[in-house]
């Protein structure tokens, strides 16, 4: 009697063990380790952008992420303004970090290169672990351009890049505010001419203290103004297709007497050379003192900045076309539209190498990078997503948040600020009318002026062409910021030969030679 | 007797062995401030290997290759060596014209006034500045000084300059005297205290022969708070070259580097920033022994001329 009841009670256990376990195996599809914990530097300052967030743990997407991985972050988030030092100092010290948040436009990256970074023995050699990582590799292989960009000159693969899952269009580019334009009767702009006209009218007929806002450090971001004329503030391509340093090019005198004249004549901000910001301060925005700006596409219309606090009932931003020479054509760059500038590299000496390389990876995968782009919870009303007959949407916990966060706070309390696996339909189902209008504007003009962020040099090189830059790269910006402020001690003329006798001519054949290694790939 | 002291002395080490005992309370209060120095001044100077070093992370402070004179050589030949030895010397000289005798000749003031209440109030609200911080004084600074800001439109008013911030020419003088708002009254009490020394009976004195409070000044007081005054001069001097660089970065911009890029922000830049540390680090190590040689010098001077040296 007493073997049976223990035969039964055995029984039972095995049979519940098989059905806990069968359980387990079905949720276990994304799980990679129990108690691991990985550390991830990440440059973007939650704490101080979304309330009620310290880091990406406070995220729905990451919540999720770590009960399906088991694998726990411990996010290191710099605080803003001082990222780049801490960046800088992470490999000064003993303590990296298993997960690199690089950034190439953004100057995160390693100082003496990407195959550096891997001879020195820093960043793991991803090239060595592609079986670990099937869903990044099948992306990266289904794109000839994301299979050049991807690997160095010498086909190491040093990060996982953050992708799109189609490519995206343009998304920034100069805006004009369209209830001045009606005020003063006049058109979108779209040459130089109209511009200069409709800042005038904006001047003297509304009495608009900045007409069009500019920044210092990069004097219009990815030079909006400056592609008409063909040139950058620095490094491009030119129409046949060879590498130019901007400031050096005829077309960038011609821009900088133009920029003296409107600064001369109050039609740009009179302050330029002292404002940080990219685009205008709220203060002055939203307070109708700026007529024009450069920002990003999602950012026009009237909702944004009436969320942002702009009482004017009109308020209403539109973006323009690239402004152009009469009859001329813009040449212009965006950054690239496949990958977005985010780049994480993984610790060679992690004591969790395999499991980094997994948990990057898993991102790449459907069923997460549906979750890091549209978070958990479906509803139409109140939940991160729903579907219609066009696929996926995000839902009205991010459209039209009931905490007051805005779209851009909202997604990264829901689901990710920038996902790995980027489906950017979910940036573009949100728009309005004058939002697409604004794109369709922008994608008239030629991107062909861009330059790869993933063109790379040897150290040898990259030390010669940053000796001659840093110097450089001051001398250009002071000169311009001073010839447009009409205080220059020097004419344009004066000034490229100055580039010259600093060895431009040098740093052009490393640039250039970088970039046919680059299409030889 | 001289040779009767010397001989009841007792050897450096005894004596100080049995002060320690007496005093122990006084030697651990000094006991934080030894170790902040050991930490934070004295190991980082192993760092300066850096400057002759290619210094790479990965192969760390031993194991890079060594270069000799080439980060110091290449900062000079750099474009803009002469701009910023140049800069880094005329904005500390001017600050140390300019700035130094500031809080001396504003403590002589404070002295002569004869209401408690109103000296006490006068000093309590010349310290208050010093307690904003950095970041908050430099927004103040910029506001008041960009194209819309009061001091701007005073000096378009006067056919000055239409910006101050953004002017090269205007640089200097911004940075000294918003300075000296900054430190006037923090920097005046070492002075104060010192003047509370003087013996009043020299006063007594000096009126008697009939001198009057000019004269008092000149020659009571004056050589009275002279040994402090000579002191604070000589540690002034040994900063001559670390001009005040968290001030310039929150102030200067492109416009303005002709003016105000100096050694220390040229360092910040290279080093932090482009996380250049090798070159930072030469170009550091250069301002810091320019810097040793002038405090060593104005010290020599000082012992010589007047007897009162930090060494």
């Amino acid at each position: 009697m007493a073997k049976k009841l223990i035969a039964l009670v055995l029984g039972i256990m095995m049979l519940m063990t098989v059905a806990v376990s069968g359980v387990a195996e079905e949720k276990n599809d994304l799980h990679i380790a129990d108690d691991v914990t990985l550390r991830f530097f990440f440059d973007l300052d939650l704490a101080a952008n979304v309330p009620g967030m310290q880091n990406y743990n406070d995220s729905d997407a990451y919540k999720w992420l770590e009960e399906q991985t088991g694998i726990h972050i411990e996010w290191i988030h710099p605080a803003s303004g001082t990222s780049r030092e801490a960046f800088n100092l992470l490999f000064a010290s003993d303590d990296m970090p298993d997960l690199i948040y690089n950034s190439i436009p953004n100057g995160f990256v390693y100082p003496s290169g990407h195959d550096m970074a891997i001879a020195d023995g820093v960043y793991a050699n991803l090239k060595d672990y592609e079986d670990l990582m099937p869903n990044y590799m099948a992306i990266v292989n289904s794109n000839e351009i994301l299979k050049r960009e991807s690997v160095t000159d010498e086909g190491n693969r040093w990060c996982f890049f953050y992708i799109y899952k189609d490519g995206r269009g343009p998304n920034f580019g100069p805006t004009i505010r369209k209830d001045f334009l009606d005020k003063v009767g006049m058109d979108l702009p779209e040459t130089y001419d109209d511009w200069h006209e409709v800042l005038t009218a904006f001047k003297e007929q509304l009495g608009i203290e900045i007409p069009l806002y500019v920044n210092k450090d990069t004097f219009m971001w990815y030079s909006e103004f400056a592609a008409g004329y063909g040139v950058t503030k620095d490094w491009s391509l030119n129409t046949e297709g060879k590498v130019i340093y901007g400031p050096c090019e005829d077309g960038y005198g011609e821009y900088l007497d133009m920029m003296q004249q409107w600064y001369k004549e109050g039609l740009i901000d009179q302050s330029f050379s002292v404002h940080d910001g990219r685009w205008p301060e709220n203060d002055l925005l939203l307070n109708d003192k700026v007529g024009a700006f450069p920002v990003y596409t999602s950012w026009t219309g009237h909702d944004y900045y009436a969320k942002q606090g702009a009482t004017n009932p009109d308020f209403n931003l539109v973006g323009t076309k690239i402004p152009v020479k009469e009859g001329g054509e813009a040449h212009y760059r965006m950054p690239d539209m496949l990958t977005n500038t985010y780049c994480i590299a993984v610790n060679a000496q992690s004591k969790h190498l395999e499991e980094a390389i997994k948990w990057m990876d898993a991102q790449y995968s459907e069923e997460v990078a549906f979750v890091m782009n549209y978070g958990v919870t479906e509803g139409k009303e109140d939940g991160s997503y729903y579907f219609d007959d066009n696929g996926p949407h995000w839902g009205g916990l991010i459209t039209n948040n009931p905490d007051g966060l805005t779209q851009g706070q909202a997604r990264q309390r829901y689901t990710t600020n920038n996902a790995p696996y980027e489906d950017y339909n979910r940036v573009m189902g949100t728009w309005t009318d004058i939002q697409r209008e604004t794109q369709a504007r922008l994608m008239e003009s030629d991107y062909s002026a861009y330059i790869s962020d993933s063109i790379t040099m040897t150290e040898a090189e990259q030390e010669e062409f940053s000796d001659i830059m840093g110097d450089i790269t001051t001398y250009a910006t002071e000169f311009t910021v001073n010839y447009v402020m009409g205080n220059a001690s020097q004419t344009f003329d004066e000034f490229r030969a100055q580039l010259k006798s600093m060895n431009i001519d040098r740093a052009i054949e490393l640039k250039q030679a970088a970039v046919d290694r680059f299409n030889a790939r | 007797m001289p040779v009767e002291i010397t001989a009841r002395k007792k050897p450096f080490r005894q004596r100080l062995r049995r002060d320690m005992r007496e005093n122990w309370v006084v030697y651990l209060l000094l006991l934080p401030v030894i170790i902040w120095y050991i930490i934070f001044c004295y190991l980082p100077m192993f760092g300066i290997v850096m400057a002759f070093e290619n210094f790479k992370f990965a192969k760390g402070l031993f194991g890079s290759a060594w270069v000799g004179f080439k980060n110091f050589q290449k900062f000079f030949s750099s474009y803009y060596f002469w701009r910023l030895l140049r800069n880094t010397l005329t904005l500390s000289i001017k600050d140390l014209i300019i700035a130094f005798p500031a809080p001396i000749i504003f403590a002589l003031m404070l002295n002569e006034l004869r209401s408690r209440k109103f000296k006490k109030s006068i000093q309590t609200i010349s310290y208050l500045p010093y307690f904003i911080s950095m970041v908050v004084v430099c927004g103040m600074v910029k506001t008041f000084t960009e194209s819309t800001g009061i001091f701007s439109q005073i000096s378009q008013a006067l056919g000055g300059p239409k910006e101050l911030i953004s002017n090269p020419g205007s640089f200097h003088g911004i940075m000294i005297t918003s300075g000296i708002w900054q430190g006037l009254g923090y920097g005046s009490v070492v002075y104060i205290s010192a003047l509370t020394a003087v013996d009043h009976e020299l006063y007594d004195s000096a009126k008697l022969d009939g001198a009057n409070r000019w004269q008092q000044t000149l020659h009571v007081t004056i050589p009275g708070i002279m040994p402090t005054i000579i002191i604070m001069l000589i540690m002034r001097v040994g900063h001559l070259m670390s001009v005040n660089y968290q001030k310039i970065i929150l102030l200067y911009s492109p416009a303005t580097y002709e003016t105000a890029d100096t050694i220390s922000t040229f360092v910040y830049r290279k080093g932090l920033l482009d996380g250049d540390y090798a070159y930072a680090a030469a170009v550091d190590l250069f301002n810091s022994v320019i810097n040793t040689i002038l405090l060593v010098t104005v010290n020599w001077i000082s012992r010589r001329k007047s007897e009162t040296s930090l060494f």
